[in-house]
């Protein structure tokens, strides 16, 4: 049904960053998150959404609390059509619900989602993999492939990861799960707090469930544009009459070092991101040919392969004990 | 018992040879750091220097290509690619083979610099240093 392939694309929030600039939507950046404390939350703000990443396995999901009524209308909700896409569809369903200011759509998605609001969950997970705007930035994203070749080693990094979002929509929070039938309700946010707040007991007994199941899983934060964050902030302490020279110092360089910090992470996206699409093929023949030229192939070969065999006895030795 | 299965040659990964001691050496050489340059990514950033190169060596982006290198040489399919870079026949029939240590011998075999030739290329080197 779905026209076209998408590849696998990697998580991490360089790739998650400049997929939405590659979008064409402005504003916003994803940041992982290692910790749901109150630091590291408030650092996030404002926080538009979160996406949860991990392993994909057959799970006894509930189906309780799901979206029936009029909201389904409201709630740009997909249905996950195809497996590779899910993290542009993550994504772009946090960003189609976003109301903040600070995010700025762009065409491409605001036409998408004007296109694709009056369809039901399953016809707008169909439309945004028919969509060959979206489809090519996801797929600029892929890793450069060598040579076409049959990976029988890769398997194990092919597994398919799945992402559920977590968003804030009209004052309640909302799970948005494609392989779910509809968004589902976690209820009110709480009116004197953060809503990531009120996501974070969820979002940490789904991370606790994971841990003991020994899934691999990573969290992300779509948050505003940290640099433009500091930058605003920095302008309101420059101007801020009540504070002492040497409170105006201090807040300065603390902020000055941040907005050097969100420089210098765009800079090192940058790199990540021409490494990923280059074709290393050429750079590997010449540095095997150096090793080759100084006499260090053969010894490092041995020396690989007696390590690997090591390995392997202990592995074997290990199964043989658990016999 | 699975019969068979435990004398297949164990699968060796290139990666963690690249980021064995024999590294760091390799790319201090200049010579070797100008061959190399030449193959990074184009807009790569500044300068070309030796730390950019031990850095793109040291990035995850590079070691997934090493990776997909070493797979595909010990499972023969690595041959046609590699005569296209114009290697040594001999090295080529190791590679269809997916032989990792007959590669290695007939790499070297072929590009290993005798001890006279490295010798004199440092007295060089040095002479160069001090004028």
């Amino acid at each position: 049904m779905a026209s076209g392939e998408w590849c696998l694309i990697e998580s991490d929030p360089g790739v998650f960053t400049d997929l939405i600039h590659g979008f064409g939507a402005d504003g916003v950046q994803v940041e992982e998150i290692f910790s749901l404390d109150d630091d590291s939350l408030e650092q996030m703000k404002p926080c538009h959404g979160l996406i949860f990443l991990f392993k994909w396995q057959q799970t006894d999901s509930s189906t309780a609390n799901m979206v029936k009524d009029s909201r389904l209308d409201e709630i740009f909700f997909a249905r996950q059509v195809i497996t590779n896409a899910c993290a542009t569809q993550a994504i772009v369903s946090v960003l189609l619900n976003c109301t903040h200011d600070d995010l700025k759509l762009g065409s491409t998605l605001g036409e998408f989602k004007d296109f694709a609001q009056a369809f039901d969950p399953q016809m707008r997970g169909l439309t945004l993999s028919n969509s060959d705007k979206i489809r090519d930035v996801h797929n600029s994203f892929a890793r450069q492939q060598l040579f076409e070749f049959d990976s029988r080693d890769e398997k194990k990094e092919e597994d398919a990861f799945h992402f559920i979002a977590y968003i804030p929509f009209k004052g309640r929070l909302y799970e948005l799960d494609g392989l779910q039938e509809a968004p589902i309700d976690h209820g009110p946010i709480s009116k004197d707090a953060e809503w990531t707040d009120t996501a974070r007991p969820i979002v940490q007994q789904r991370m606790q469930k994971y841990s003991e199941g020994e899934i691999h899983f990573s969290l992300m934060a779509v948050v505003s544009e940290l640099r433009r964050k500091y930058e605003r902030e920095l302008e309101q302490v420059l101007a801020d009459p009540a504070l002492t020279d040497d409170e105006r110092n201090a807040k300065t360089s603390h902020l000055s070092m941040l907005i050097h910090e969100e420089e210098r992470k765009r800079e090192s996206y940058r790199i990540e991101n021409l490494r990923r699409r280059h074709n290393w093929l050429p750079f590997i023949v010449e540095l095997v040919k150096a090793y080759a030229t100084h006499g260090a192939l053969i010894p490092a070969v041995d020396k690989a392969i007696v390590a690997k065999e090591a390995e392997k006895k202990r592995e074997t030795d290990k199964k043989r004990k658990r016999i | 018992g699975a019969g068979g299965a435990g004398s297949d040659k164990p699968a060796i990964d290139l990666y963690d040879i690249m980021s064995s001691e024999h590294l760091i050496p390799i790319l201090s050489n200049k010579e070797v750091q100008e061959t190399l340059r030449a193959h990074l990514p184009d807009g790569n950033v500044v300068s070309g220097s030796e730390k950019e190169l031990r850095e793109s060596v040291q990035s995850p982006q590079f070691r997934q290509a090493v990776s997909t290198f070493s797979v595909a040489l010990q499972t023969g399919q690595l041959g046609p690619v590699l005569a296209q870079f114009g290697l040594p026949e001999e090295a080529i029939t190791a590679a269809n083979e997916g032989d990792m240590q007959a590669f290695a011998q007939a790499m070297e075999k072929h590009y290993k610099k005798s001890n006279e030739e490295t010798d004199e290329k440092k007295s060089s080197d040095n002479t160069m240093d001090t004028n």
